[in-house]
């Protein structure tokens, strides 16, 4: 473990239980965030990157549940496992100390409350403060979210506003409290093209203005290109590859990774044939034996059809791959 | 040769402000005109409510227009009713964004790829309907079984393989690989793209995915509020574009290094 890491989370299992099958969604997921580290959750639909998000915060319903792991968070000078929490303290944590963003900005907010309430519910909560001074710093934080009229936002009900305009008042929900860590789940996939890059610009900057940790979940690597200082590449419920941000776009290291990157159209070139990954993305019901790329991959071995590889370290990155042992 | 040649368009809705309020014209498509070559894929990309749906949807019939013509092969199909049209159906068909949502889970695949040719009443069209299904890379067991023992990018392919079983000329792709995992994304474009080469097929690509669309169309045409901004050849659109809007859409696409 990291000695100034902020979040570690060490062999995380969060496992579904539907009747008699069991889902493997995350199967011994490690990894660190320091602080004011930006860290990127990449992979398919399926692999188990936003379950690792809501395990983080436990926020993960039935039938799942959290099997083992430790999820050790720095919380005023002392290292403390989050599993281990009542649940009268995870309360304080979440919205507190960390946040979270989510993907659809109109489920996620409350139609019959205006903005105002909704945003200032969590200072009030977490911080103590009502009346005018919870206004003020209501109004403060929509601003620092980018939003010119903060006023008559904060008057608005959830359904007056646009899509970009809702994603901010999300943003300003969980800043609002001062959280060390931001777990942002696909913030910007349900928005255009054009707003999306305003909503990754108020990300990028808010980050180094409040020195945030951040975990961005996403499947779309350009959005992780733009904010992520270090990469874990994702696949069937394990961590597959984890590298510093450059390294991964311009070297990637497992198999996975490098043909995820070949298989996004280019904008500079008219590709003939793109080099598609055969096959689909595994069922975590049934996920298949070994590596479990091994069924897609073009340099599976023998020994990949049997035997699960485990961590290798190259050059300070981390690869889980038999080409690498 | 042109194929496709849309006039003039003009579609309005009607909208109402809250319960009781005033109502207003919404323009979705606001007289937009192009024309489509024979074997081209024209790529048509703008903003969720840019209207490019509603336009894609009157071309094809699905949706009557307020004015304005289109032609099939020279053909005035606005001009035509709905008996008329019926034997023009079978050249131009849809292929949709969601492969949940546009299948029937209560019918088999075989069947529900047949349909087409027995509305038609083609006395083939099971068999058809078996080679097109292997066409679009399905295993023959695909016939016999049911929409949930698929997954979303196979789902696409019975789509698509429905899409072209009565042969058509021109098919609306409308963001057909938008709900799909990137890895699979590149397969279904790289089925779109041989299925058109092997059948001289005629698209329109509706996408909001300014990647997918630069890497499958001949020609690109840019909507914004109902009307058509931009419209020019795939390579001087994306390398030159000269509309403002055009210029903020390309440069708002997040890089992945593959530019570099």
């Amino acid at each position: 473990m990291t000695e100034n890491a902020l979040l570690s989370i060490r062999g995380l299992h969060t496992y579904f239980f539907p009747g008699k099958a069991v889902g493997r969604a995350v199967e011994g997921v490690s990894f660190d965030v320091g602080s004011s580290e930006s860290i990127g959750l990449v992979g398919e639909s399926g692999c188990g990157k936003s379950v690792t998000a809501l395990s983080i915060l436990r926020l993960v319903s039935r039938p799942g549940k959290i099997v083992s792991g430790e999820i050790i968070f720095e919380r005023g000078g002392k290292k403390e496992d989050m599993l281990l929490l009542s649940e009268q303290e995870m309360t304080k944590v979440r919205g507190g100390e960390i946040s979270m963003i989510f993907q659809e900005p109109f489920t996620s907010l409350n139609p019959v409350f205006r903005v105002e309430y909704q945003v200032g519910e969590s200072a009030k909560l977490h911080l103590g403060i009502k009346g005018e001074a919870l206004r003020a710093l209501v109004m403060e934080t929509l601003s620092g979210a980018g939003i010119k009229d903060a006023e008559r936002v904060a008057d608005s009900y959830p359904h007056e506003l646009s899509g970009g305009l809702r994603q901010r008042v999300m943003i300003a929900m969980a800043l609002i409290s001062g959280p060390k860590l931001l777990i942002a789940d696909e913030p910007t996939t349900a928005l255009d093209v054009t707003v999306q890059a305003q909503i990754l610009d108020l990300l990028a900057d808010i980050r180094l203005k409040r020195k945030l940790s951040v975990i961005m979940v996403s499947h779309d690597l350009g959005i992780i290109n733009r904010i992520c200082d270090r990469v874990n590449i994702m696949y069937s419920g394990r961590i597959v590859e984890s590298s510093p941000k450059k390294e991964i776009f311009s070297n990637p290291l497992h198999p996975y990774t490098a043909g995820l990157l070949k298989s996004i159209p280019s904008l500079s070139k008219i590709e003939k044939r793109l080099p598609a990954i055969p096959g689909n993305v595994p069922d975590p019901f049934d996920p298949p034996a070994g590596c479990r790329f091994h069924p897609r991959c073009q340099k599976a071995m023998d020994i990949c059809k049997k035997t699960e590889p485990g961590e290798t370290v190259v050059d300070g990155r981390m690869v889980k791959c038999w080409l690498y042992k | 040769m042109e194929l496709v040649k849309v006039q003039n368009i003009v579609k309005h809705f009607r909208k109402q402000k809250g319960m009781f309020g005033a109502f207003e014209t919404v323009k979705a498509v606001d007289d937009v005109s192009f024309s489509i070559n024979e074997g081209e894929t024209l790529g048509l990309v703008g903003e969720s409510g840019c209207g490019k749906s509603t336009l894609g949807r009157i071309i094809i019939r699905l949706l009557r227009e307020d004015s304005g013509k289109i032609f099939l092969n020279g053909k005035e199909l606005t001009a035509l009713n709905f008996n008329e049209l019926k034997p023009l159906r079978r050249d131009m068909q849809i292929i949709f964004q969601d492969p949940f949502a546009s299948l029937n889970p209560r019918i088999r695949i075989g069947a529900a790829v047949a349909e087409t040719l027995e509305i038609l009443k083609d006395e083939d069209a099971v068999r058809k309907a078996a080679k097109m299904l292997e066409m679009v890379g399905l295993p023959s067991s695909a016939f016999s079984k049911y929409p949930h023992e698929f997954s979303g990018g196979q789902r696409q392919r019975i789509c698509i393989a429905r899409a072209l079983v009565s042969r058509p000329k021109f098919i609306l792709c409308d963001e057909p690989v938008s709900s799909l995992d990137v890895s699979v994304q590149a397969q279904i474009i790289n089925l779109l793209k041989d299925l058109k080469d092997e059948l001289g097929l005629t698209y329109l690509f509706i996408s909001h995915d300014l990647r997918v669309v630069r890497n499958i169309s001949d020609r690109v045409a840019v909507m914004k509020d109902g009307k058509v901004v931009e419209i020019a050849d795939n390579e001087t659109i994306y390398k030159y574009p000269v509309n403002a809007y055009t210029k903020e859409l390309i440069g708002s696409v997040q890089e992945t290094g593959k530019e570099l």
